[in-house]
């Protein structure tokens, strides 16, 4: 195994321990170390990792860097919302602070590339140095040349230096149009179910033994895996159940090695927690507790989507309700439905085929206020005098910068919700949908 | 030395033969006097004070109070011989005597040293005299003194001695003693006690006095029992000494220690209790105690720091929000921070003015304004504390749990080494009523602040519009320091670049060294003592919290970058959020993805839902009779629609109510008569005869002369005097019929809340608000309650009527009180029903039954209909069983308690002081309509620019009116397609005829006219009445229709 890592330039030992940090990852950190070469030696000038969230590309990087000592600068792009906040990180880390100070106000690229040259001639690389940037993909929304320049920041700055980009996004969504220097790309994939096993039988609970908690993972990957392989989300699951796997223990019922037993026991548990998957709808603490309670069947607990109900003021409801008609109503029909004496219609020329099927499904259209308004006032069975109250809570709604003369809106809410809310003032708004005639 | 002795010796008996000599004198001129014997009674006593005076001038009390006594005997003895010629009409004799009897009383206890033989026992024995004298002509003031007497000594009692040397005496004995000393005596050994620094004696006899059943009632003694421990014992034994102790006795306490002066005692005791309270936890009377607490050290501390060292002192004892509230609520009001004094002064006055200009009914407006902001005041800070009290459970929930999270984050264990990477976060649903979120955010702010970690930022949405101002805001608000974002403001650039180095750049790395420093900073204190435990001390790591106050009005964008940050620093920094959620708490997973989400651990808090809130405040505020100001039905009906219809916020009612108080006192010159009892009482002695004719002119005050008999109608009509001294009968009378609706209404209330389909609403309000508008009783929906009260089951109907109970307990008018046993006694007989009805069994249940028996046998609907009325007939028409007769009673008794006392407040004579009726104005100010208005101002410029060439009857609109409204006038008159050109010749025509200019150029168009005509239609375009169409050109189109 760990002749994998094996490079010249480099302590034995220190390549030891990192084979033991990064387990299931020793053929990309084999090649990524085959790729640094020595210390002293130049390497590509940038190298694009790719693969999906909790695939361990930050991870295998950072316990390289760290682990064999090399001068580095990690910088995520989420955090970078200007670009001085990213030049000033890497300088800082590689020169100190008097480096970053000399940035001027809002910087462009000539100045950090100045500046860093200018910081290289009295400090020049002795080892690689490494740029790593997290979340590459937002290096896309940012100015144009600043990718291109940092694949190939070698050149520039003429150092010893290698930007590595780490991205969930393959390279092709990338590539700027006007062309740039390919990096080498390096995919790390995902891992097996055997992987898993063995990378979350690592975090094992210091007062049970290594091979019970491997059993329990069994159990667990078992009634997971089908459904989710995230390593981050799997383990948050482990974390979550373990400790009702051991209540039998701790009761002193079973012993270690009666899986079968400790089987039976969890398996319904595993079932509950398999319908709230990826939700995250309580925090571990409340989940702790709802396992707690569930023998005495208390509700009182519930999860975040439980709770839909929303109190609203009277003329706030049929508002929403107006606005939810404006939507998802064609406009030449409102006449048809909110006017007392419309006339006669023809049904087939009112009711179109195509249009029929679709406003529910197209999702809601934009409406004017003024259609709103009137709607509201037709809807709203007692008659309301147009006050400010009214007004302002429309005007609250206007934030966006739209243009001010005649502003647009759309009903954000659910079929479901605007049920429930008509259902409040008995109101059947079934009648007045277009597509349910 | 010896010789100087004697010689005053000699003094002392020459002055006391003197005196002796004089008294001898004034009685025998008594006896000779020719006045009238009252006369010559006041005379005597004046001139024996004169005397008495003089002559005890000459010792001082502390020095030589041998020869005083001696002095007290003399005089004591001759005024007694001399009582058989004093008037008994004349006031002063007894009032001097008892004078004389208590100086002397207390001069006795004075004595330092045992008094010698001869001296005490001349003062036995004419006491004795004296006592005997006095008896005859039927006076005991000398009671007293002939108990003193009796005994060899003062202090010398063998049960007083044994008692104070804390060896208590079998019960008999100290009764009998007791009885015998009296209360009065006991009272002043006791203070004579005190004063000499044994209080531990003191408390012993104060305890003893306390616990005899005689003196119920009596002296105090419990008082000072409590005052004297406060100021001995130490804290531990004083908590258990007044464990016991109601806190409503004890606030009578502190007030009457206050009003007697003594408040350093009264700021002792008052600090003993408010310990205990904040001990337990209570919060039971919790606000009175830190009022009165607070109050009573600003008059004993002069200086702020203190007063906030004590304050904090205090905080340090709580264990319940509630109390750290309170607190924090009495620092503020003391205007211990910054700059409150200096300016409020200013501020008042310039508001008194505003009251006062323009106010109805000047003479007495200055006695309004104070009685307004006195109860503003009142009605504020009792909103802020029920407010904080409703939030209380919640908060404290919260709390606990950033506690717990700062406290986990330590510990060492698996599981929450497990979840270390995640972000702990509350998620506070408080519910659609934005604008009271604030108060509970600045709550929650100031009480993390002050119990939990100094790192509190809160963040609005509306000022984070991108992330990099997200994070300057929370960076600024956790290190009070100013951040730059690399914006492109120039004015800035040409700083130079040492300033560059002091400001902070703008990035959470920045914020981790700060915290870092910080914490250092305070751990350097104690130094090792980090290295040693680092998980147990949890102050050094405080968590730095952030609070999100709209969450959904957030970017989510913002929000996902902003979170993703924060969990790379998460094992450095121990970051914490609380999402404030409006609508409901599903928007979080709306708003963040799965990758977001799963790096939060979020809780969940419901607070309590806002109707509920407004039912508290509107018992609280409202249903009581201890605000003297009332709303009538129709402003409670459109306050409560506002806030039903409109925007379910409490804060916005409270305003709403502050409002009508404000309109009340200013508009209405009466209302110097709204406010408490006392001060009523003595405003209407002082009300001016303009005001008096105000009342005259009142309608319920016409209806309440008119059925006065003619001579007193005249009476009332025309003399001011009489009409004062009826008024405060008047007035006296509307403060008890508030004092009895209140409870009334609430017993209905719980009878009718819970009857099917809620004949008389659901809430308290509806209820209210129905009494309000007119007789409850004639109302349909009373009846029908009636008759469904009349159908229930025992046991409902003894829990119902038992609650009534309940809520009539503490009231404590005496219609109230009677009708209280009333409803008692009809209880107990619900209750002896079982006992009876199991003797006898009940024969009529034979002949009822015998019917239903038919009714099953028989299948055909007319025969069903017509048994089921004959079973109608045949039972109301049967002897009603024991149980029906007591419920029928119990009803008929409600009802009348209802007939008696729910009369609407419009049949009050005088209500018209208290009630404020302008729902109009109310209306207009809170639920403006912009659009009325503006056509209103459009149609008669006259209402809102009051210039007399305005003035215009029928509706039209004067020639000289601003073009905008002749404008408006003309549109009026056209269809939907307006054409332009025509439009601006009439305009012309108008306008020129208000010029009145040379007929050549009438109705002819120049440019002037031209521009002005276009301004005013552009402005008509702005305001929505017209619009540009493509249909027709020259045209523009109408857009209102009808008058709105």
């Amino acid at each position: 195994m760990t002749s994998l890592l094996r490079q010249p330039g480099y302590e034995e030992e220190r390549l030891q321990r990192v084979a033991e940090l990064l387990p299931c990852r020793e053929v990309q950190a084999g090649l990524l170390l085959s790729l640094m070469g020595k210390p002293q030696q130049y390497s590509y000038p940038s190298v694009f990792i790719y693969g999906h969230q909790a695939s361990g590309k930050s991870h295998v990087i950072h316990v390289l860097l760290k682990e064999l000592e090399l001068p580095h600068a990690t910088v995520s792009c989420v955090e970078c919302v200007s670009v001085a906040l990213l030049f000033e990180q890497v300088l800082l880390s590689f020169f100190g602070c008097d480096a970053a100070s000399l940035l001027p106000r809002s910087p462009s690229l000539s100045d950090f590339v100045r500046i860093y040259r200018q910081q290289r001639s009295q400090s020049p690389a002795k080892q690689t140095r490494y740029i790593v940037m997290e979340k590459a993909e937002l290096l896309r929304d940012t100015d144009a040349n600043l990718l291109p320049a940092l694949l190939r920041l070698q050149e520039l700055v003429e150092d010893n230096v290698t930007v590595i980009l780490l991205s969930e996004i393959v390279w092709d969504k990338f590539r700027p149009n006007t062309g740039c220097f390919e990096p080498l790309l390096l995919h790390f994939p995902d891992y097996s179910k055997g992987e898993l096993q063995q990378i979350l039988s690592q975090d094992r609970h210091p007062s049970y033994s290594a091979e019970f908690y491997a059993s329990y993972i069994n159990i667990l990957l078992g009634v997971f895996y089908s459904v989710c392989r995230d390593l981050r989300e799997l383990r948050h699951l482990a974390a979550l159940n373990f400790s009702k796997f051991c209540e039998p223990l701790a009761e002193g019922k079973v012993k270690e090695t009666d899986t079968h037993k400790l089987w039976r026991n969890i398996e319904p548990h595993l079932k509950k927690a398999m319908q709230t998957v990826y939700l995250r709808e309580v925090s571990s603490l409340q989940w702790e507790q709802m396992q707690q309670m569930e023998e005495k069947e208390s509700g009182a607990l519930r999860g975040l989507s439980a709770h839909t109900h929303v109190e609203l003021p009277y003329y706030s409801k049929f508002l929403l309700i107006a606005a939810y008609l404006a939507s998802y109503n064609p406009a030449r029909t409102d006449k048809r439905f909110f006017l007392k004496h419309h006339g006669k219609i023809r049904k087939t020329n009112f009711l179109k085929k195509n249009e029929k099927t679709s406003n529910h499904l197209l999702g809601p259209k934009p409406f004017p206020l003024d259609r709103l308004l009137a709607i509201f006032y037709s809807v709203v069975d007692s008659r309301v005098a147009p006050t400010a109250s009214i007004f302002s809570q429309l005007l609250t709604k206007v934030s966006h910068d739209d243009q001010l003369d005649a502003p647009k809106y759309k009903c954000a809410v659910s079929m479901d919700f605007i049920c429930a809310i008509s259902r409040t003032v008995s109101f059947d708004i079934v009648k007045y949908l277009y597509d349910f005639l | 030395m010896a010789e100087g002795e004697t010689e005053k010796e000699y003094d002392t008996r020459k002055a006391i033969e003197e005196l002796r000599e004089r008294f001898q004198g004034l009685t025998t001129a008594l006896k000779e006097s020719s006045q009238s014997s009252l006369e010559a009674s006041l005379h005597f006593c004046q001139e024996f004070c004169q005397v008495l005076v003089e002559h005890a001038g000459r010792w001082k009390t502390d020095e030589d109070p041998l020869p005083l006594l001696e002095v007290y005997t003399v005089a004591i003895l001759s005024f007694a011989k001399a009582v058989s010629c004093l008037s008994s009409e004349c006031e002063n004799v007894p009032l001097l005597l008892e004078k004389l009897a208590l100086s002397c009383a207390e001069l006795l206890l004075l004595l330092p040293q045992h008094v010698p033989g001869a001296l005490w026992e001349e003062f036995q024995s004419s006491m004795k005299l004296a006592h005997s004298l006095l008896q005859e002509s039927g006076s005991t003031q000398l009671c007293l003194l002939s108990v003193l007497a009796q005994q060899d000594g003062v202090w010398s009692n063998t049960t007083l001695s044994s008692i104070l040397s804390n060896q208590i005496p079998q019960t008999e004995q100290v009764h009998a003693y007791l009885e015998l000393e009296g209360a009065t005596l006991l009272n002043m050994r006791i203070k004579h006690l005190i004063k000499m620094d044994s209080v531990d004696k003191a408390a012993v006899l104060a305890k003893i006095c306390s616990e005899y059943p005689g003196y119920e009632g009596k002296g105090n003694f419990k008082q000072t029992y409590l005052l004297c421990i406060c100021m001995t014992k130490s804290q531990e034994q004083l908590m258990e000494e007044i464990a016991s102790i109601d806190c409503k006795d004890a606030l009578e306490m502190i007030c009457n220690l206050e009003s007697d002066g003594d408040e350093k005692g009264a700021l002792c005791l008052c600090s003993a209790f408010l310990k205990r309270q904040l001990l337990q936890g209570d919060v039971y009377c919790a606000w009175e105690l830190t009022l009165f607490w607070s109050k009573l050290l600003m008059r004993l501390e002069s200086s702020a720091d203190a007063f906030l060292g004590h304050s904090k002192e205090m905080a340090l004892l709580c264990r319940s929000v509630c109390h750290i509230l309170f607190l924090i609520k009495v620092i503020q009001n003391e205007g211990c921070f910054v700059f409150k004094p200096s300016c409020k002064k200013k501020k008042t006055v310039s508001l008194e003015d505003h009251f006062s200009h323009g106010c109805e009914g000047a003479e007495n407006s200055e006695t309004r304004f104070k009685l307004c902001q006195d109860l503003w005041d009142k009605i504020k800070s009792d909103t802020e504390v029920l407010q904080d009290e409703l939030n209380r459970k919640i908060l404290d929930s919260l709390l606990d749990f950033t506690r717990k999270c700062s406290s986990t984050r330590q510990h060492i264990d698996w599981a929450s080494q497990m979840r270390a990477s995640e972000i702990p976060t509350a998620a506070l649903v408080l519910g659609v009523n934005v604008p009271d979120h604030d108060m509970t955010f600045q709550s929650l702010s100031d009480l993390l602040l002050h119990s939990v970690t100094p790192h509190v930022a809160s963040v609005q949405a509306k000022e984070c519009g991108a992330l990099k101002h997200l994070m300057k805001r929370v960076l600024e608000r956790l290190m009070d320091t100013v951040v730059t974002v690399d914006d492109e403001e120039e004015e800035e650039a040409e700083q130079t670049s040492t300033q560059l180095h002091k400001s902070v750049h703008c990035s959470l790395s920045t914020l981790c060294d700060w915290y870092n420093t910080k914490t250092k900073k305070s751990s350097t204190s104690t130094p090792g003592k980090k290295r040693c435990s680092p998980g147990g001390d949890d102050p050094q790591q405080p968590p730095v919290v952030i609070i999100f106050k709209d969450l959904e009005a957030f970017n989510p964008r913002v929000l996902q970058d902003f979170i993703l940050i924060c969990s790379r620093y998460i094992e450095r920094l121990p970051l914490m959020f609380i999402f404030g959620i409006a609508t409901s708490p599903s928007t979080i997973q709306h708003m963040l993805p799965h990758s977001v989400s799963s790096l939060l651990c979020i809780e969940l808090f419901q607070s309590l839902s806002c109707t509920q809130h407004l039912a508290t405040v509107i018992d609280k505020l409202i249903l009581t009779p201890q605000f003297p100001f009332k709303l009538n039905g129709k402003v409670m009906q459109v306050l409560i629609s506002i806030f039903l219809y409109h925007d379910f916020s409490v804060r916005n009612f409270i305003k709403g109510v502050q409002l009508a108080l404000l309109e009340h006192f200013h508009s209405q010159p009466l209302s110097v008569l709204c406010c408490r009892k006392k001060e009523a009482v003595l405003n209407v002695m002082q009300l001016s005869h303009r005001n008096l004719e105000r009342i005259r002119h009142l309608p319920s005050f016409k209806r309440y002369v008119e059925k006065q008999e003619p001579q007193e109608q005249v009476n009332l009509l025309t003399d001011d005097t009489r009409l004062k001294v009826v008024c405060q009968k008047l007035i006296k009378g509307l403060r008890k019929y508030h004092k009895n609706y209140y409870p009334v209404l609430r017993c209905l209330h719980t009878l009718t809340s819970s009857l099917p389909r809620y004949p008389l609403g659901k809430q308290v309000r509806e209820l209210h608000l129905i009494c309000l508008e007119k007789h409850v009783w004639e109302n349909e929906d009373y009846q029908t309650a009636m008759k469904l009260l009349k159908m229930l089951a025992k046991d409902e109907l003894i829990t119902l009527l038992q609650r009534c109970v309940e809520i009539l307990q503490p009231v404590k008018s005496k219609k109230m009180k009677a009708a209280l046993v009333q409803l008692k006694d009809l209880l107990t007989r619900f209750k002896q029903l079982d006992t009876v009805a199991a003797e006898t069994p009940p024969c009529a249940e034979d002949c009822i039954t015998s019917p239903v028996k038919d009714l099953q046998k028989k299948t055909d609907l007319f025969q069903l209909q017509k048994t089921l009325l004959e079973m109608n007939e045949s039972r109301r028409a049967k002897k009603l069983s024991p149980f029906e007769v007591l419920r029928n009673e119990a009803l008929e008794f409600i009802d009348s308690l209802v007939k008696s006392h729910l009369s609407p407040p419009e049949s009050q004579t005088l209500n018209e002081v208290c009630y404020y009726t302008s729902s109009a104005t109310v209306r207009r100010h809170l639920n403006a309509t912009p659009r009325t208005s503006i056509q209103a101002a459009l149609s008669s410029p006259y209402y809102y620019l009051q210039n007399e060439s305005l003035k215009t009857e029928d509706g039209s609109v004067s020639n000289a009116a601003p073009d905008i409204c002749i404008a408006y006038k003309l549109h009026l008159e056209c269809g939907r397609l307006i054409n332009l050109y025509d439009w601006l010749e009439a305009y012309a025509t108008v306008v020129s005829a208000a010029e009145g200019n040379n007929p050549d150029s009438f109705g002819k168009v120049d440019e002037v006219k031209h521009a002005r005509f276009i301004q005013a239609v552009s402005e008509l375009e702005f305001l929505g009445f017209i619009k540009s169409t493509k249909q027709k050109t020259d045209h523009v189109a109408r857009l209102t229709w009808g008058g709105c």
